[in-house]
């Protein structure tokens, strides 16, 4: 099981390249889309905020 | 270029993100604001792989991690010359009472780009990624 870390932006690139640096350290990384969708759902007192998961699949 | 992390803030969230990226096999250039020499302690703490550095240094990374108190960001990043790096904004409005229903992001973004555009000048380019903590950071 790895632990799943949210990661939401508006430039497909910077996403991959923080993606990719979660993954290596061993987290499942969930793109959430950009920030005024993802973003909003990871900020604090919203719906994903101090959430944790874990993944059985690896995330994205 | 993105083997190198920078990350301004060495505190609990900065450390912790310190290990993260050593755990991924990048480079880490940490810094605060009271300078490297402050860092000697945990830098050394964090091992190999680890540097301490100033907040430009930091900033010149290819990923830059933005972990100080939401307060202290603007001062943190004030005069900071982005050239294209990933930053990860991994900072909260834990009063959240000033955003009127905005995301952090969009908040600290507006008066940036309308100071940008007064001064006539073209803001740099800044490619940004949030990143949510998990749980961790209660």
């Amino acid at each position: 099981m790895t632990r799943v870390i949210f990661v939401s932006g508006d430039d497909a690139d910077a996403k991959a390249d923080v993606v990719a640096l979660f993954q290596d350290a061993g987290f499942a990384a969930i793109d959430l889309g950009d920030l005024a969708t993802g973003g909003a759902m990871q900020q604090i007192h919203h719906p994903l905020a101090g959430v944790n998961l874990a993944s059985d699949s690896g995330g994205t | 270029m993105t083997d190198s992390v920078g990350i301004i803030g060495a505190g609990r969230l900065g450390q912790a993100m310190a290990r993260t990226a050593l755990r991924a096999g990048r480079r880490v250039v940490i810094a605060n604001s009271r300078g490297p020499e402050s860092l000697a302690s945990v830098v050394s703490a964090l091992g190999d792989g680890v540097s301490a550095g100033t907040v430009d240094e930091a900033a010149s990374a290819g990923i830059v991690v933005i972990a100080v108190p939401w307060d202290r960001v603007p001062e943190a990043v004030q005069g900071l010359n982005w050239n294209g790096q990933v930053v990860i904004d991994a900072t909260n409005d834990w009063a959240a009472d000033d955003l009127n229903g905005r995301t952090s992001e969009r908040a600290r973004r507006r008066p940036r780009r309308r100071r940008a555009r007064r001064e006539g000048r073209q803001h740099a380019r800044r490619r940004r990624a949030r990143l949510g903590s998990t749980g961790s950071r209660r």
